[in-house]
Parts: structure tokens; C-alpha cells; sequence
């Protein structure tokens, strides 16, 4: 038995050694194989870091790199001369009024840390439609169709700023959430087919439009980017085309969004809803 | 016990054993170095190629060799990562001036244009107003494959893309790139232009190749929105086979070339580059591989028989004949049919009421074999551009007849209404192409084509050609409904 324990104990060294010496420890370690070296900086890259990365922490990604977007869609990166206009734009309708009402770190503190623009349209397969934006988990927000927007054209400005002020509107509520009595407003009539309705029928139903009938949060936002993307006449037009009862639940959901600024931020809806409409108008040519 | 004791050991020396053989390193690695070090070499390597050539590199980009074509690129690309480019897919040769990167990509170095540069994004997304998507499967993203005396090639993974450009031999880039693209711009658009005066949509191209005293004939349908043939050939017991290739209008050492991919293998020989033969007659380009050559060229084909009219038109006529111009065009509608048809009613609508105040959308002609009494007649449609409202008139013709397989039908009169009557000058060239009367005309000739399909759309519906035969230019496609 001794000679058993014996055996096995120098079994058990003798492949420790084995194992120990396997060990090929030529020179692995060499230098950082991370690129390191500064990047080339245009005029315009010094100015999108003055404007964007110094004072907000938010990088313009307008450079193509494809593992930004989905590689399958025909997609092609912004062309050049489009990108301060655009930038500006976001920083004057968005950053600004938001820092104006909120603090002069509103954005810095509260903001997707990344803007990554495209020039061509985001058409999605097997259906008549495009995506104009997308936001990913509150860090990253895609514009599309950045090279057709026309700056003479109020309506075609609007529509990439919607983008922008919907999902920031996530990245809010996803760090302060709203109430759970929005949902409870209309809460029958979310459904995933929201595309089959029309403005009007989503007007009548209480949704301020057919893409707010999707979800409860995107509720929220629509309500939200609608408001910061039309003046309050506008705004209050487009309620009253809707049915006596779908007004009724539309104005009650704005008082719940207006009350949530104001009781987290301390940041009046209406006023933000001045300055952003106000710097909108001065966007355009 | 000691039977356990033995097998115990015996099975620890084996143990050691196993180890000491698994500790071999036998220096067989592929690879010299690490992958990090690598595709780190290959990036500073292409780097150091693109920025090599003072006067920039040409090449044919050839995005997707199952459906289009190529086009030609000159680029000329700078240390601060700039590049000055111009293709000739386009009109438009203009040199845009945007940004590259050659970066680590998924197994390779990668070339990136990274800010949009119209040469390139046309490829993408067709930005042409009224399109919805259509693309020419283009990229601006390129995979590395390597360099061979000074050419450098790419490949293009999403639609199987190939890129080789090589030294420009530019001594003026900005000049030369531009001169170039639109010659080739040129060549391209000359090998479709017909002049409508002399014109037969029955002169068509065709390729035939001699290989070793062997003739091989094909037809050769060449799509220009798309810059892609089609070759058809059959064999002697008349069993067709047909095949798609790319195809690229270029200049090979200074002459108008096209070059085809991938190259069509015949025998032991490959033809790829067929130089413009400007002794000959027509648009006529050559390629010789090894005393065989194959030709590209134009020639009369056999007018069909037109007996299809006998079965289709009795039976589907009454139904129908559609062509709208939202569902589509298909190549067998002539250029011919679209300039003095369709384009000549467009101007006539200017002309009598303003530019763009009306459209020319749709005509439909319902076939009538009995009656005289407007049974037998064209419907016409136009639409105000302002409020999209469309306005339908109608032509009356006596009925059909058809002999020794052509269609006859004489034109009559407007139907009723003020509008058909005030619009008839602005339809003539529609009326006129269906007014084939039997005692002066050579009437009109009609083919059955399948199902209906255009470069938007495909239906179940039977579709046909009417070609006039007095007037051989024209030829309409259209489908059959109702």
C-alpha cells in the first residue's frame, strides 16, 4: 500500500514536470499591436471635437467604418461638406436649448456618446419603407439620408430632428423612467401593427401618430419629439383633428410628459419647445 | 493489490509518455509571424502602394458579375488620406475629392472610402428622383487580395465584387482621368445609339467566336441600365442555352475595348477584351486569344414568323393590351417607341398645354374582330402633374383582321367626348402606331413573351410585342389584363 501511496505521488510529479515543461516562452511579448498613432485631423475633425467632444463627450462618427452599420443594407457614408451643417444644426435645435433650460452640463451629463451619420436612404428589405434613425442602448444614435436634407425646407430639417429628440427622449426615460399611469391611458390600443394605421385612425385612438401606437415609451417620445419639432399651434392643430375622445387621452399623455420634465429636470416642456422650434427656423436657409 | 499497483503505474508511465510526445514542436507554422503582425504588414504595405503612383491608379470595378456590369475608375489617392476620383458611370465626370482608410477589415486590410463620393455612392442607391431602391450592388468597402506587378486587387464581399485598378500612366491626373471617363462615358452610350430614321428592332447583336476552325453563334442582349449582356446560343438540335456577363466599355492601351467578366472560356481560350474594329461597319469590337477570335457586332436577324398572333390575340386581345409606364420597362419597348411614341406625346402635351402640366401615363387597346362600331379601340390616358388627376380618352378603329399572320385595323375617329377630340393631335403618334390599314400597310407584327416582366415588376399576366412593320423602329411590350 506504501508503495502504491509512493507511486502515485511520483506519478503526479512526474507530470507536473511534463506539463510545466511544455512551455514554449520565446519572446511573446512585444509592443502594443493597438494602433496608437494620431489620426489625421482635417479642419473639420478639429471643429467637431471643439464643438462636440470636448464640451458634450459625443464623437461625430461621419467617417464610414461598416461595423457601424448593418453591412447587408446598400448604405454609403455622408459626403463631406455636409457634415458641419448638419452638426451645427444638432448642436444649435438640441444641445443648446437643452443646456439653456437644464444647465450648462444638461447634455454633457445626459447624452448618446456617439452620432454616427450616413449619406443615402436606410430602405428596409421587402417593404416600402426606410428607417430614418436608429439608437442603440442609449450610447449611439444613426442618422440616414443625411446628404438629401434640403435646408429651404422646414419639413425636410424636421424629420432627422424628430429622430434626435425621439431617442433622446429614450435615453431619458431609460435614466429616469416615467410613470407606469401613461401606459394606463390607452393601454388596449398599443399594438404591434401600428403600421396599418393611418394618421387619422392613430390621431382618433390617442396617439399623436401611428408609430406611437407601438409601445407605451415610444408613446412617450412621439409625444415628445412632436412637441420639440412643431411650434405649440402646431402642435395643438394637429390634436384637434383628432376625435373628441382621442384629444381627450392625447392632452392628457402631454401633461404627464410635460409634468415628467419638469418634475425630474427641472425643465419647462413649452419653453424647451420655443428655443427648439426658434433655433429650427434659424437652421434654414 | 499489486495487480492494481502495476496498473496504476503502468498507466502513469504512459501518462508521462503521452506528455513528453505532445511537447514536440516541430516548426511547421504556416505562418512567419503573428495575425496582428500581419494584417498590420498588409495595411502599411497597401498603404505604401496606393500612395506610390504620383498620377493615381485606373481600373474596372466590377460589382456583381451575375447582373451588372463594370465601370471605370481613375484614383488618385494622397498620404493625408484624400482621394481624387471620377468614374464614367454617369454623365457627370467630375473629379470629387474625399476621404479613404486602409484599416484592419474582417480577415484582410481593407480599403475604405469613408466620406461619400458620388462616383462610388451611385453605385450604392440609385438617387435618381422617383426611384424607390434600386442599386448596382456597389460597395465602398474593399478587401485586399494583393499586388502583382503593380496591380492591385480587391475584392468586395457583400456582392462578390471585383476591383483591379492598376498605375494610371497619367501624366495630368485631374485632366486626363476626366478625359478619359468620358470617352469611355461615350463609347458606352454610342453602342446603343440608334438613329430612328433607319433603325430595326430586328437589327440586333450578336457574338460569334471562331475557335480552331469552329464557329459558335450567340445572340447577344445587352441591357444598358445595367451594362450587362446576355448571350443565347443554341446547338443543332435547337436546344438553347443562355448566360449572363458583366460587362465594362474601356480603353485598352489608348483604343475603345470592352471587357467582359468573367471572361468567356471557349475551348483552351479565354476572351476577355474585345478592341472597337473602327474599319468595320457598325459598332464592331474583336478579341484574338491564340488565332481565335471572337466578335461583337450588329446584324439582321430573322424576322419571326408572328404566328403567335393567330393564338393570342382572339382569345386575349378582347381583354386588353396594357402599357403604363409605372409598371416598368422591359428592353423589348424600342428606344425608338419611347423617343417618337411616347416621348414625341409628352412634347405635343407641352406644346398644347404648357411644359409639364400633363403626363402621358398609360394606353390600353381593347381588340375587337367583329364590329365596326368603336368595339374595336385605343384608350388613352394622361395625368395633371398638379393634382394627379388622370384624364381617359378614346380612339375608335374598325375591327381587326389578321392575314398571313400580321394584325391590321384602320384608325377611324375620337370617341365622343371634347377631350378626345382636343387631345387626338397630341395622341397621333400612339394613333398612328396602331392604325395598320390592310390595303396600304404592311400591318403590325405581334410576339407572345411569357409572363410580364420589367425591370420593377413580374406578373402571372401573358405579355407581347407589336412591332410596326411599316415603321420597324417601333416595337411596344406590354401585358394583357382583364
Amino acid at each position: 500500500m506504501k508503495n502504491f501511496k509512493n507511486s502515485t505521488l511520483v506519478g503526479f510529479i512526474l507530470i507536473l514536470l511534463s506539463v510545466s515543461s511544455c512551455d514554449n516562452d520565446s519572446d511573446s511579448i512585444s509592443a502594443t499591436q493597438i494602433d496608437t498613432s494620431t489620426p489625421i485631423l482635417s479642419n473639420l475633425d478639429i471643429w467637431l471635437r471643439n464643438e462636440f467632444v470636448a464640451p458634450f463627450n459625443i464623437e461625430i462618427a461621419y467617417l464610414w467604418n461598416p461595423n457601424n452599420v448593418d453591412i447587408a443594407r446598400f448604405l454609403y457614408p455622408i459626403q463631406e461638406n455636409n457634415v458641419q451643417r448638419w452638426s451645427q444644426t444638432i448642436l444649435d435645435v438640441w444641445a443648446k436649448p437643452y443646456n439653456q433650460l437644464g444647465g450648462e452640463d444638461f447634455i454633457a451629463n445626459l447624452a448618446p456618446r456617439q452620432f454616427v451619420y450616413s449619406g443615402g436612404f436606410n430602405f428596409n428589405p421587402n417593404s416600402p419603407t426606410i428607417t430614418l434613425g436608429v439608437a442603440e442602448a442609449g450610447a449611439r444614435i444613426t442618422f440616414f439620408n443625411l446628404d438629401f436634407l434640403d435646408y429651404t425646407n422646414a419639413n425636410s430639417i424636421r424629420q432627422p430632428l424628430q429622430t434626435l429628440h425621439h431617442e433622446y427622449g429614450h435615453i431619458l426615460n431609460q435614466t429616469v423612467p416615467f410613470t407606469d399611469d401613461f401606459g394606463q391611458i390607452t393601454p388596449a390600443d398599443y399594438t404591434a401593427q401600428w403600421f396599418n394605421l393611418s394618421d387619422q385612425e392613430a390621431l382618433d385612438s390617442g396617439f399623436i401618430t401611428p408609430y406611437a401606437s407601438s409601445k407605451e415609451d415610444e408613446d412617450f417620445v412621439e409625444i415628445l419629439a412632436n412637441m420639440l419639432t412643431s411650434t405649440q399651434t402646431e402642435f395643438d392643430a394637429r390634436v384637434s383633428s383628432a376625435s373628441p375622445e382621442g384629444q381627450a387621452f392625447i392632452r392628457e399623455k402631454q401633461q404627464m410628459v410635460v409634468d415628467y420634465f419638469q418634475t425630474n429636470f427641472s425643465i419647462d416642456l413649452f419653453e424647451l419647445q420655443i428655443l427648439t422650434n426658434e433655433a429650427l427656423i434659424a437652421a434654414l436657409d | 493489490m499489486k495487480k492494481i499497483f502495476n496498473c496504476i503505474s503502468k498507466l502513469f508511465i504512459l501518462g508521462f509518455a503521452l506528455f513528453l510526445v505532445s511537447c514536440s514542436d516541430d516548426d511547421t507554422e504556416l505562418f512567419d509571424e503573428t495575425p496582428a503582425v500581419r494584417i498590420t504588414n498588409e495595411i502599411n504595405e497597401l498603404e505604401a502602394l496606393l500612395v506610390s503612383q504620383q498620377q493615381g491608379y485606373s481600373g474596372i470595378y466590377f460589382p456583381n458579375n451575375t447582373s451588372v456590369g463594370g465601370v471605370n475608375f481613375h484614383m488618385n489617392f494622397s498620404a493625408n488620406q484624400r482621394v481624387k476620383m471620377t468614374s464614367d458611370f454617369k454623365s457627370d465626370t467630375s473629379i470629387t475629392d474625399s476621404r479613404y482608410e486602409v484599416s484592419t477589415g474582417t480577415t484582410a486590410a481593407e480599403l475604405v472610402f469613408t466620406t461619400g463620393s458620388r462616383h462610388i455612392n451611385d453605385l450604392i442607391q440609385n438617387s435618381d428622383p422617383g426611384i424607390f431602391f434600386d442599386s448596382f450592388f456597389g460597395n465602398n468597402v474593399f478587401q485586399y487580395v494583393g499586388e502583382e506587378n503593380g496591380v492591385i486587387t480587391f475584392r468586395e464581399i457583400r456582392s462578390r465584387g471585383i476591383f483591379v485598378i492598376s498605375p494610371s500612366g497619367f501624366t495630368n491626373f485631374d485632366t486626363e482621368s476626366v478625359a478619359s471617363s468620358d470617352i469611355t462615358y461615350a463609347n458606352r452610350q454610342a453602342f446603343t445609339d440608334v438613329d430612328c430614321a433607319t433603325a430595326s428592332v430586328f437589327n440586333i447583336f450578336a457574338m460569334e467566336i471562331n475557335n480552331s476552325g469552329e464557329t459558335i453563334n450567340y445572340t447577344l442582349n445587352y441591357d444598358s441600365d445595367n451594362i450587362f449582356i446576355d448571350l443565347e446560343t443554341a446547338n443543332a438540335e435547337v436546344v438553347s442555352s443562355s448566360y449572363g456577363l458583366g460587362v465594362a466599355f474601356t480603353l485598352i492601351d489608348g483604343e475603345p475595348a470592352i471587357t467582359i467578366s468573367p471572361a468567356l472560356e471557349v475551348g483552351n481560350n479565354s476572351f476577355k477584351d474585345f478592341i472597337l474594329d473602327s474599319s468595320a461597319p457598325g459598332a464592331q469590337y474583336v478579341a484574338t486569344v491564340n488565332g481565335a477570335t471572337a466578335r461583337i457586332f450588329q446584324t439582321l436577324m430573322t424576322t419571326p414568323t408572328g404566328d403567335d398572333v393567330n393564338l393570342d390575340l382572339p382569345t386575349l386581345g378582347p381583354t386588353g393590351y396594357l402599357y403604363r409606364l409605372s409598371l416598368g420597362n422591359n428592353a423589348l419597348t424600342s428606344p425608338c417607341f419611347q423617343e417618337l411614341v411616347i416621348d414625341q406625346i409628352n412634347a405635343n402635351l407641352d406644346a398644347q398645354f404648357g411644359d409639364g402640366v400633363f403626363v402621358f401615363t398609360q394606353f390600353q387597346f381593347i381588340f375587337n374582330f367583329d364590329s365596326d362600331n368603336c368595339d374595336n379601340y385605343l384608350l388613352t390616358q394622361v395625368t395633371r402633374v398638379a393634382d394627379g388627376v388622370a384624364f381617359t380618352v378614346f380612339y375608335c378603329y374598325n375591327k381587326s383582321t389578321i392575314s398571313n399572320n400580321r394584325l391590321f385595323q384602320e384608325y377611324d375617329e375620337p370617341y365622343g367626348t371634347a377631350n378626345a377630340i382636343v387631345l387626338e393631335a397630341s395622341f397621333m403618334p400612339l394613333i398612328e402606331f396602331y392604325n395598320n390599314p390592310e390595303a396600304t400597310s404592311q400591318g403590325m407584327l405581334y410576339t407572345g413573351e411569357g409572363s410580364f416582366s420589367s425591370d420593377t415588376n413580374s406578373y402571372i399576366n401573358p405579355a407581347g410585342t407589336f412591332t410596326k412593320m411599316d415603321d420597324q423602329a417601333l416595337r411596344v411590350y406590354g401585358l394583357f389584363f382583364g
